[in-house]
Parts: C-alpha cells; structure tokens; sequence
C-alpha cells in the first residue's frame, strides 16, 4: 500500500516535471518562431523596397542619359551591326597563326549559330555560350602565359 | 464497501440519535464522494481526448510564414521581362485618438516640427474633434516615423500599411495606370484588374517592354516639344501575337501622386480618344480594294478632276491631275483615288470590311478606358466616299494599329493585348484579308517610305513601310484648318513584318525646318524613323542588307511616268 502510493507519487511528480520542461521548451520554440517571422516580414519588406530601387535606378531614361554621359554610348546605327559571317569574310585572308585558323574552321561549320545583333547599352552582354569554343584556345593561352 | 465501513458496529454500538447522525453525515459524504469521481472522470476522459485523439489541441499563438506567401495585398506588375513597374511596399500610417490627447496645439505644434509640410491648424482641429480615430498622415517615410515615436506624444500610433508604387515614374502610365490612396485601381490595368491584383499570388506580367516604352515615348516627347503640338500619342505593337509592347500617351503623370494628377493628364488617348485618322485609312481602303479584286495593282483611276458632291468637293492634296495607278494613288495619297476605289467596292462592302478589321466597336484591349468609334448612323455614299480617305469615321490610334497589323500580317487580325503572352498560346485570330492582299499592302507600304510622303521615316537596315495621315480637327460641325492630326503608321521589316509602329502628333504647328508644313510625312515619320532605329535592335532584330531576295519580295511595278520623277508630295 505504502510502496505503491510512493511509487505513484513519484510518478505524478515527475510527469509534472515532464510536461513542465516540454511546455517551457515549446513557449520557447514559439517565442522564437515569432521573432523569425517578424525577422522574415522585415527582411521581406527591405527586399521589396530594394528591388522597387533597382527598378527605379534602372529607369531607362537615366540609364540612357548616365551611359550617354559618361561611357559615351549613343543610339546604334545599322553600320555598328556586322554578322559573324560578314566579319569572317572580311578578315579571312588576314588571318594567319593556329587559333585563327581554328577559328575559322570552327565558324565554318555547315549550320552557323545566328550571332545576336550589338545592343546599346542598357541590354545586358550577349550570352557569350553560343561562342565559347572560339574562345577556348585563347584563354588556354591566357593560363600558360601566367 | 458498504459491508466492510458496517463491520465497526461490533466494537462499538452507536443507537438513537447519533445513530442517525452518523448515518445522514455518513450518505452526504457517498453523494458528494460520487459527484467527485463523475468531476474526475469526465475531466479523465477529455484529457485523453485532448492529449490522444486530438492533434493540434494545444492553441498555437504563432505559426511559421509559408515560403511562397506574399506579405502585401496587391501583386506586383512587371514588365514582359520582368523588370518591376507596380509595386506594393508596406509603410507606417499616423493615426490619433483624440480623446486621449492632452494638449492638443502643443501636440500639433509639435509634430509639425518632426512632419515636415503639414497643416498644423488643420491637425489641431482634427485632435480637438470628438472622435476616437482619425487619420493624421498617411505613408511616412521610417525617418518620419522615428521622428514622430521621439516626440513621445501619447495618444499617437501606427498603422501598417501597403502603398502602391511606381519606380518607373511617368513611364507607360497611362497603361499602368493607378490607385489611390486605399490601393483601389483607378485607371489603366490597375482598374481593369483590380480584383485580380488583391488576390493574385504571383507577379501580373504585361506585354510592354520597358526599354521600347522610354525610347517611343522619348522620340514622342521630343517630336511633341519640337512641334508645339498640344499631345502625342505612340504605339508598338507585335503584328503575329496582338501584344503591345509600347503604348505612349503624352503628355503623361506620375502615378506615384494619385492626388495631384490633373483630369485631363489621364486622357489615354491611343485607346479613348478618337480621331479621324485621315490618309492612313487608305490603307485599309487599298486593302479592300485589292482584296475584293475590284482593282489590281496594274489597275487605276483617273485623278484628273475633283469629285463634287452635295456642298463637298474632294480633291488632292497633291494633285497630280491624270490617270493615276493603284501604287501611284497610295504613294501620292490621292483622296479622288481612295474615293473611286471604295466606290467600286460598293457601301455595304466598305462598311463590312470596316467591322471585320473591328473599326465599329470598342478594341478588346485590357484597359477600362477604350472609346468606341464614331461612325456615321446612315451609311450613305458621301459616307464611303470620306471614310475611304480616313474622314467621316473616328477611331482611336489603337484600331488603326490593330488594323494594320492583320493587313501586313498575312491577314490575320487578332485583338490587341497588354497581357504577355506565350507565343505557344497566340489566338487563332480571323482572316480578314487574303495571304497575297497583305504582301501586295507591304509592298505598297514600303513604297511610300521609299519614294512616297514617308521617306522621313526612313531607317537603314530596317526596311520600314508605312503610311502618313493628316486630318484636320473636327470642331463643333466643321473642321479647323490649322488643328491637325498628324500621324504615320508603320511596319518593319517589311518584307516579313514583325512590328506594327504608330506616331500621332495632335495639333503640331510646321517649324522653318519643315517649310511650315505639319503634315504627317514632316512631323509623325520622323518620329518613326527615330524609334525603328532605336527600338530594332532591342527587340534583336538584325539590320538587313538590302539584297535581291528582300528587293524582289517588295518590288513592285509603278505604272505611269511620275514614277521616276524626283519630286515626291509630301503629304
């Protein structure tokens, strides 16, 4: 009698205990979800303002007056634009040493990739992708010279 | 239990009176023992309940943010390329409960110093009022609200609130249009949209792209200033999917102050305003003509006198006064030309083309502010005869450009769009004129820019076609000679056309530049010319070498012996 009402004191005591720590450690957890959330709310919030920021630095009208002026871009004309094959058949017989002849086979070849037209200066870079392997032997030859 | 509490009796023997006592002492403790043990089991039974059967019992107080949901009400709009154009961003608000504020001129004398430009009289009268909430500014800039949280006047607080915001400024607003201060659409795709936009999750994509935008609306601008004319209006749009990649309405607002935008700054007028386009509908009339086979391009009329008809007499701006050809008459812009032409098709011919290039109804476009055509209630002769030179019938600049668009199109006319769309998913559209009507109307087209009224709208490699119009203003019955509507319409590359591009000059005046003249081919072309060789190689279009193949697709046959004359009407 006396062994069993201890026994289940003890027990009680310590599922007291249990559920006590539990409780205290799920308030702190929530606690600690809160404070996230409004870290995430505020860290959103200052993404929102920042990219309403690029966008308004990047107001073409100032792009175009701040690369007028000081990178001395202008409207293109058609005569800025050439074809990767025009150019080719320009420089041709100029070309002379290894890599321009395998520049050349290379651009040869019988389905040439269209090249992208220049762009002034608010388009990003043409992807350079489509002419890497032009590009290869030219910074193979970067590395061995450093 | 009973037995057993029963078995004392033989120790002790209790009778009478305590007897009794006992017993009644004895039943009170069963009843309130049993009602003890039913409170205890019920409340057994629900904590397992709650603990066992029921997940999610415990109330949370907090709960984490979904990673894809959005924080502010409205959805961003941005542009074909994603560049950002609307946006929502979330500000504090200033409210009051004037009950609770002690002092209040010393309150509103106070925050005037931390506010700056505020009314401090009006703010006093508003804390003196007996209400429990009132507005005292809305949207503070953060530095703003530190200031005001520093002044530590009781009775002050925030609210959080999303401001709409345009970092783009005055760029594409008449298509963007605005809300006001409670985020509520207004005008453009802001009111066509709103509904969607509050509940929308992700970002509105329009078809317009910002860099074409600025460029159309900085040639506009410039044209307009040059000019004197009172506004402008631009458009570009897409010929094979409807989209319209530029829409410029000027003079132009700012959308980021709804409160300060006059009314009349709001006019969009390529979609609500109405003109009578002029020659540019001789376009449509030449298309008709060619189409329904009552003319063929070695076909012609005779040019030579003005028609008279009821108190009008029709005649050339130029005239050549002889037998013109169907080239000649387009590249001249001969008015008795277009009028024999549509006479030939017959009015009900004329006005069924008209409705099938929708120039009867309003354009389907995603905007609120569209106008509906004026068109003559009875369509009588003299009503075939001025519409077919582009007098008579008042479209907006957007129906000509969609016009235009099935006509070089290969005759495909699909309703104008500001929404992006996937070019798997392009409408079907409905014919409206045939494969070869619409390679004669580009070769015709590029004709006009390349010995015609439109050789200002020239631009080398681009292989620009196109058609000017000049029409006086309607006022009250009659017209105004000096008010005109000068406009250029163009396609490029002509010989497989990609764009459709418009510039309307409303009311400009001729400058010494132009020997006084304010006709489209002098003031609206140029503006053509400028933004095809500005805009084509954004849209990564290729400069084209004239070669023979693209000279062969746009040849075409000038029959007559003005053809090589020097001397080219600029009208």
């Amino acid at each position: 009698m006396r062994r069993s009402t201890l026994l289940w004191s003890v027990l009680a005591f310590a599922v007291v205990i249990g559920l006590f720590v539990v409780k205290h450690r799920v308030q702190t957890l929530e606690d600690s979800l809160h404070a996230l959330n409004a870290e995430i709310i505020a860290d959103r919030d200052a993404i929102q303002v920042m990219q309403a920021e690029w966008s308004y630095l990047n107001q073409p009208a100032r792009l175009e007056a701040l690369s007028k002026r000081w990178l001395g871009m202008d409207v293109p004309v058609s005569a800025q634009t050439v074809s990767m094959q025009e150019l080719l058949d320009q420089s041709a017989p100029e070309q002379t040493g290894k890599t321009g002849l395998t520049e050349i086979a290379a651009r040869k070849n019988p389905t040439p990739k269209p090249t992208l037209p220049q762009r002034p200066a608010r388009t990003p870079a043409p992807p350079a992708s489509d002419n890497n392997d032009w590009l290869k032997p030219i910074l193979a030859k970067l590395k061995k010279s450093q | 239990m009973i037995g057993k509490r029963q078995a004392p009796p033989e120790k002790i023997r209790i009778e009478g009176d305590r007897k009794t006592a006992i017993e009644t002492g004895r039943n009170r403790l069963m009843v309130a023992g049993a009602l003890f043990t039913a409170a205890f089991t019920v409340i057994g039974i629900r904590v397992v309940d709650v603990s066992v059967f029921s997940d999610n019992s415990e109330p949370h107080y907090t709960r984490s943010i979904a990673k894809d949901e959005k924080h502010t009400g409205r959805a961003d709009i941005v542009d074909r390329n994603g560049i950002l154009m609307a946006t929502s961003l979330n500000t504090a608000s200033l409210f009051a409960n004037p009950r609770l504020v002690l002092d209040p001129e010393q309150a509103a004398i106070r925050l005037a110093t931390a506010l700056a430009g505020i009314n401090v009289k009006a703010i006093e009268k508003k804390l003196r009022s007996d209400r429990g909430f009132v507005w005292l500014k809305r949207h503070l800039t953060p530095r703003q609200q530190y200031a005001v949280n520093h002044l530590g006047i009781p009775a002050l607080n925030f609210q959080r609130e999303a401001r709409r915001m345009y970092p783009l400024g005055s760029l594409a607003s008449h298509a963007l249009g605005f809300t006001d201060i409670d985020n509520k659409g207004l005008s453009g795709i802001e009111r066509y949209f709103d509904k969607e936009l509050r509940t929308r999750q992700d970002n509105m994509a329009l078809s317009i792209d910002v860099r074409v935008q600025h460029m159309l609306e900085h040639e506009l601008g410039a044209a307009m200033k040059k000019f004197s004319a009172i506004g402008a209006a631009g458009l570009v749009m897409d010929v094979d999917t409807g989209e319209v990649i530029a829409m410029s309405s000027l003079p132009s607002f700012d959308p980021n102050q709804p409160g300060a935008i006059p009314q009349d700054l709001r006019f969009n007028r390529t979609t609500l305003g109405v003109y009578e386009m002029g020659s540019t509908f001789k376009i449509f009339t030449t298309a008709m003509a060619l189409d329904a086979g009552t003319v063929s391009l070695r076909g012609g009329y005779d040019a030579t006198n003005p028609i008279r008809i009821a108190r009008f007499t029709i005649r050339d701006f130029h005239a050549k006064k002889r037998w013109l050809s169907v080239p000649e008459i387009f590249m001249y812009s001969s008015n008795i030309g277009a009028v024999k032409m549509a006479l030939d098709v017959g009015i009900s011919g004329h006005r069924g083309f008209l409705t099938k290039i929708g120039m009867m109804k309003p354009v389907g476009i995603e905007l609120s502010e569209t106008g509906a055509p004026l068109a003559p209630n009875r369509w009588r002769e003299i009503n075939s005869m001025t519409i077919s030179f582009g007098h008579g019938l008042a479209v907006s600049p957007l129906h000509l450009v969609a016009g235009v668009s099935a006509i070089v199109n290969g005759g495909i006319y699909r309703t104008p769009t500001l929404i992006r769309r996937n070019p798997a998913e392009t409408p079907a559209g409905k014919r409206v004129v045939t494969a070869e009507t619409s390679a004669k109307m580009r070769r015709l087209m590029r004709l006009v820019v390349k010995n015609g009224t439109g050789r200002k709208a020239a631009a080398p490699g681009y292989i620009v076609g196109g058609k000017t119009g000049t029409a006086e203003k309607v006022s009250g019955r009659g017209y105004k000679k000096k008010a005109l509507i000068s406009s250029f319409v163009a396609a490029f590359p002509m010989h497989k056309p990609r764009y459709v591009i418009l510039a309307m000059l409303d009311e400009a005046k001729g400058t010494k530049e132009t020997s006084g003249y304010a006709t489209g081919g002098w003031v609206a072309a140029p503006v053509v010319g400028a933004v095809v060789r500005r805009i084509a190689p954004v849209l990564g279009l290729r400069p084209i070498k004239e070669t023979d193949a693209v000279h062969d697709t746009l040849a075409i046959e000038i029959s007559g012996k003005s053809a090589r004359e020097p001397r080219v009407a600029s009208h």
